[in-house]
């Protein structure tokens, strides 16, 4: 059984994994997550409808948000392997312990199962990992409508597509669905806060309290508790969909366009939602002047019926008019067929990431929605084909497309002489361009427009990062903070990322050193300009009374969030806890957050100095345990080794770790939050339990765990 | 300002522990630490024994009070003549919000480790040279304890006449 | 002397004051204010100075005790080993405490100690009658003049004025012998050890040399009555954070019949502590 980031992320709702250790580069697979490029889905009403209809699901954009994440681990359809695992371990029992009506009973199960089992066995044929191969099985679709059997196959091979396995976290590709650009803007706004902490607070009261329901005091609680901190961390990084003037990571690349073939919708309505679609920066009124439709690519999913050969041809046929008359790609999805009614249905989880009101909403519904298996799969191999042969291609031609007209001559420019650049004047006026200077939109707020300069660049950094190429990123960011000193909201984010790239990217270079001279002041300068921009807005607050500090503050807590927790996955976590540390704390003295939202950051302070542990302790521990070298050495290994070890004496921060742990279930008594303080208490129960003041009545250790006894009698 | 002292034994254990207040507040009533932080004081101590074992084998201290968290960077800084200052009182090693932590090993690794402070929320200021005194102070009245032949290392030091000359030390190095 | 150990010539302290230490059950105590007046509660052994006083037993009473101590655990013992852990164990005792006693000594400038050397009336004045200096950093006057005085601490039963700056801890293995070599040898038997030798086929061994042990002298025949020393050599050192075992050898030859090695062998835990810390 594989154990993916889908399921650490959503761990409360696998709790048959909870023994499985935290993954590596956790965060850094998160970030990637955070910033993965946005899909908007937008489908006819008649399409929503018929979904609806069929799958009791309420829109497209509802069914694809399912599919958001890695989608090379495919994770919805793991949920079935993951089912009929748990019924053989069932079946296992049950033959020891049951009679035999039951037995006969498992029997027919399992010949049902054998069935199964024989039909995706004749489909395991092509385990190599090629792109193209999915291309292949697009051709075949069309010429066989064999669709049934083939879709299985990658199932059978998830192992190898198991993101967790990657040597290398950038090397996997996350995305993400959105609804449709106008509805974001109905719904966020532009100048909207990256998060709320009050959402953020409820949020985290609902995790907690279904963590309360689904799990004792005495579950193996490490993991799962980590799995919560990711959960919340992500949540805080990621939360909105809002629409960022001074960045680009929310901003949609590839926009579906879904039409329902079964219902009849055909070229000519295509053809109208395609120039409706180009035409939103005149027609939607309050369109973001930084953004642009030319930026993002259009791409039609044509929904038909797979059982239907008639309809089948019919969208082959459309697809190839669209390509030739409207040069737009098409994806094909058979999202019906009859011979789904005798698959297998799986029970869809929610995706990884996703926008806390959504999230919201599904905890109060707590509707669950099912697909069957064989068009999940599908489903997935179409959007790999989104991804791999559509979406990345189009980024790497703006890329490159970015970097020849305004990286490279901008970069040329700056290395000629000083005289030369006099006799050239202002360079950004001669291109054609408009000029570097933000302008004011229909509300008064200034911003670079989706044309600047400044603004593509920007593009063309975050675009670089969201494909994983870190060096482009970085230096793109770094030639872009002279033309925005002026601009101290853009110029924060630009540090900000400045330093996330390095972090992200260099992550084997990054030294001591490198910290201590590039990185941090990054970080700091940036956390400086934000704090100047929170300051300018409340000086005029106090005149005006509106504007708020907070949209800006929020950008300042995700920024110390993402940058301690990538500081955390340094390799040398003696020289890099310091400043992931010292960010927390000041997110704690600073920031506005809620109660139970400040406990998880004590709680990840102690997870801080936990890891705290000078490297030539790791080396120690490695050549005493002499086990597989190569494997990290994990916390656990280091508390079981004896504590009193003359050498490793104060090389680590085992007891600080365990104060913070400490401090934490003091706070989360406050709040009544009894699993989990029983979880820390649990964790802290070895440094504490011999101790004279773990023992002392008077104290908290001692009064915490009377409160908890107390409270579980009631 | 209120200080809670610890002599902390080779295994965590506490051999003497005292809480000196300062001076009296408006309504006569003593100014000691709030009761939360009564509750907490001894794990704020125990929890910065990590540090004070980082740096009991450094072989230079500053004493600027930069020993903290950061153990043993920066050493090039230090000039050379220092290796032959005394290198038991440690200084402030730790704080925990407006609390500061100093500490003082004696030759026989005895931790002498002390809390200032009242509240979480102001910081203190600490007179390094006073603290300094009382620790060096109260480290002759431990080493005239051990001389005791009944008593045996790391057992509790309940004698009264032991406290009633730490208090007067406090009184005259601490009470302002 | 004995009258000091009588000290309890003030009826009115046990009114004054509740007399109990600290309380290990119970943890810290506050401290009251009006304890600030009250004497401290006498003590033979906080009042005397911990100064070195020029106080000699004679050979023949310590080599009688010595043999006293020895028969004692001989009896007590079914094996050799035990003997000797057992008469290592009383050497250790000693060791733990002359650790901070010695450094603490080794402290104050040699020109102070001949300067203040016990001061003639220091051991009549030694107990509640001393000077009246402390009271002044207590701001609550109105009680202080009432017949109490509170024990000066500038008075020759603390060191405090007479040491600017303490010795350093000893980090390093080769210092840390080098004082038992000197001072702990000096304090003991009034001259260094014969000699302080690194062996050069083992890393962690070390040995020193007694060409003519004081303690043993008297004694032919076994060798083990050495773990005393040994002990306290242990004692010493693994108080101070050097784990190690210590064992004697006889190093005999025409002129020093009774001389002894004795051999310490750090932790290899040490040693790498050592390399860790200074550099190898």
């Amino acid at each position: 059984m594989t154990f993916t980031y889908e399921n650490y992320m959503n761990l409360i709702f696998h709790l048959d994994k909870v023994h499985e250790n935290v993954p590596q580069d956790i965060s850094k697979r998160i970030v990637s997550n955070a910033i993965a490029p946005v899909i908007t889905v937008t489908a006819t009403v008649e399409l929503d409808s018929h979904i609806s209809e069929e799958y009791g699901i309420d829109s497209f954009y509802t069914l694809l948000r399912y599919f958001g994440g890695c989608i090379s681990d495919r994770d919805q359809s793991n949920e079935y392997i993951k089912k009929t695992e748990d019924e053989q371990k069932s079946h296992a029992l049950n033959k020891v312990n049951l009679t035999t009506i039951e037995e006969t009973k498992v029997k027919l199960n399992e010949d049902e199962k054998m069935e199964e089992e024989l039909q995706s066995d004749q489909n395991v044929i092509n385990p190599t990992n090629d792109p193209t191969v999915n291309n292949n099985y697009l051709d075949v679709d069309t010429k066989t409508d064999n669709l049934l059997p083939k879709s299985s196959q990658t199932t059978r091979n998830r192992s190898r597509s198991n993101s967790l396995f990657q040597r290398d976290s950038t090397q996997s590709q996350f995305i993400r669905f959105t609804r449709p650009i106008e509805d974001l803007l109905y719904s966020g706004g532009t100048g909207d806060m990256l998060f709320d902490y009050h959402t953020l607070e409820i949020f985290l009261g609902s995790c907690l309290k279904m963590v309360e329901k689904y799990t004792t005091d005495d579950i193996d609680h490490k993991t799962l508790q980590k799995s919560l901190y990711h959960r919340f961390f992500s949540s805080a990084i990621s939360s909105t969909n809002c629409l960022s003037p001074y960045e680009s990571f929310n901003h949609p690349i590839v926009s579906l366009i879904a039409i329902d073939i079964t219902k009849g919708q055909n070229y000519e309505l295509a053809r109208d939602l395609l120039i409706a679609f180009k035409n939103q920066n005149t027609t939607i009124n309050n369109f973001p002047i930084f953004m642009s439709t030319n930026d993002i690519l259009p791409v039609f999913v044509l929904c038909y019926n797979g059982s239907s050969a008639e309809e089948s041809e019919k969208s082959t046929e459309l697809s190839k008019k669209i390509k030739k008359q409207l040069f737009a790609e098409c994806i094909r999805m058979p999202l019906w067929d009859k011979r789904y009614s005798d698959d297998i249905t799986v029970k869809l989880h929610q995706p990884a990431m996703s926008s806390l009101d959504e999230m919201l909403y599904v905890f109060q519904t707590s509707k669950t929605d099912k697909l069957p298996l064989t068009l999940i799969n599908l489903i997935y191999d179409q959007l790999e084909i989104l991804t791999n042969d559509l979406m990345i291609p189009f980024m790497q031609r703006k890329i490159t497309f970015w970097e020849e007209t305004i990286l490279q001559p901008k970069k040329s420019l700056f290395q000629g002489t000083k005289l030369f650049r006099k006799f050239m004047g202002r360079p950004s006026m001669t291109n054609g361009r408009q000029e570097n200077i933000p302008i004011k939109d229909n509300q008064g707020n200034e911003y670079f427009a989706s044309t600047s300069n400044v603004f593509l660049l920007r593009k063309l950094a975050d675009w670089s990062m969201m494909i994983s190429d870190f060096k482009t990123a970085y230096t793109t960011f770094e030639s872009l903070l002279e033309d925005i000193e002026m601009y101290p909201k853009y110029l924060a984010s630009c540090l900000e990322w400045c330093a996330v790239c390095i972090l992200m990217g260099a992550q084997n270079i990054v030294t001591t050193k490198m910290i201590k001279n590039d990185v941090n002041p990054l970080i700091e300068r940036s956390l400086d300009v934000y704090g100047n921009c929170a300051l300018l807005l409340n000086s005029i607050a106090e005149s005006e009374e509106s504007p708020d500090t907070e949209p800006v503050r929020s950008y300042e807590t995700r920024c110390m969030l993402i940058t301690s927790e990538l500081f955390l996955s340094l390799s040398d976590t003696w020289t890099s806890t310091p400043y992931a540390l010292s960010n927390l704390e000041t997110i704690l003295s600073e920031c506005k957050l809620g109660a139970c939202s400040q406990i998880m950051i004590w709680e990840r302070l102690s997870d801080c100095y936990n890891l705290r542990t000078d490297p030539r302790v790791k080396h120690k521990l490695r050549s005493n345990i002499s086990t597989s070298s190569v494997s990290e050495v994990s916390e656990e290994e280091i508390k079981k080794q004896d504590v009193s070890s003359i050498v490793l004496k104060g090389l680590t921060r085992q007891r600080k770790a365990s104060f913070f742990r400490l401090l934490a279930a003091k706070k989360w008594a406050e709040q009544h939050q009894w699993r989990q303080v029983s979880w820390c208490l649990n964790d802290i129960s070895e440094m504490y339990q011999d101790t004279v003041f773990g023992k002392r009545e008077s104290l908290i250790y001692q009064k915490l765990k009377r409160n908890l006894l107390e409270n579980s009698k009631k | 300002m209120s200080q809670y002292f610890a002599i902390i034994g080779k295994d965590d254990n506490p051999v003497y522990e005292a809480e000196f207040s300062g001076k009296l507040g408006p309504q006569g009533q003593i100014q000691g630490f709030p009761q939360d932080l009564k509750e907490l004081n001894p794990f704020i101590l125990h929890a910065s024994l990590d540090i004070i074992e980082d740096l009991q084998w450094q072989p230079n201290l500053s004493l600027q009070g930069g020993a903290a968290g950061s153990g043993g960077s920066g050493g090039f800084l230090r000039s050379r003549n220092n290796t032959n200052a005394s290198n038991c009182y440690l200084g402030k090693v730790d704080h925990f919000y407006g609390i500061i932590i100093t500490a003082y090993l004696t030759y026989s690794g005895m931790k002498f480790v002390m809390l200032h402070g009242n509240s979480v929320s102001t910081t203190v200021q600490i007179d390094d040279n006073n603290v300094k005194s009382f620790y060096q102070d109260v480290h002759e009245l431990y080493t005239k304890t051990i001389l005791n032949p009944f008593y045996n290392v790391g057992d509790p030091i309940s004698s009264a006449s032991f406290d009633s000359r730490v208090r007067a030390l406090a009184r005259k190095y601490l009470g302002k | 002397m004995t009258d000091k150990l009588i000290l309890t010539g003030m009826p009115e302290e046990q009114n004054v004051h509740s007399t109990t230490g600290y309380e290990y059950i119970i943890g810290p105590k506050q401290s009251l204010p009006n304890e600030a007046n009250a004497p401290y509660i006498p003590s033979k052994i906080y009042s005397e100075s911990i100064l070195y006083k020029k106080q000699q037993v004679s050979l023949m009473s310590m080599a009688f005790l010595y043999q006293e101590l020895i028969s004692q655990i001989y009896k007590n013992s079914k094996t050799s080993t035990e003997f000797e852990t057992k008469l290592s164990n009383h050497g250790s005792n000693i060791g733990f405490k002359l650790l901070d006693l010695l450094n603490l000594r080794a402290s104050v400038p040699s020109s102070a100690r001949s300067s203040t050397f016990l001061p003639s009336n220091a051991s009549l004045t030694g107990g509640n009658t001393g000077e009246t200096g402390g009271a002044s950093t207590n701001t609550n006057t109105s009680t202080i003049l009432t017949g109490y005085i509170d024990k000066s601490y500038e008075s020759n039963e603390s060191l405090s004025n007479m040491i600017s700056q303490l010795r350093r801890r000893d980090l390093k293995i080769i210092d840390i012998l080098q004082f038992i070599h000197g001072s702990v040898w000096s304090y003991l038997f009034g001259a260094p050890s014969n000699d302080l030798v690194k062996s050069s086929e083992r890393e962690n061994e070390y040995m020193i040399v007694d060409n003519e042990p004081v303690l043993t002298q008297f004694i032919s025949g076994n060798f083990s009555c050495n773990y005393f020393m040994c002990g306290l050599i242990k004692g010493f050192l693994s108080q101070a954070g050097f784990e190690c075992t210590v064992s004697p050898h006889p190093d005999v030859d025409e002129i020093y019949p009774n001389r002894v090695v004795y051999l310490i062998k750090f932790e290899k835990q040490v040693l790498e502590r050592e390399a860790l810390k200074f550099g190898a």
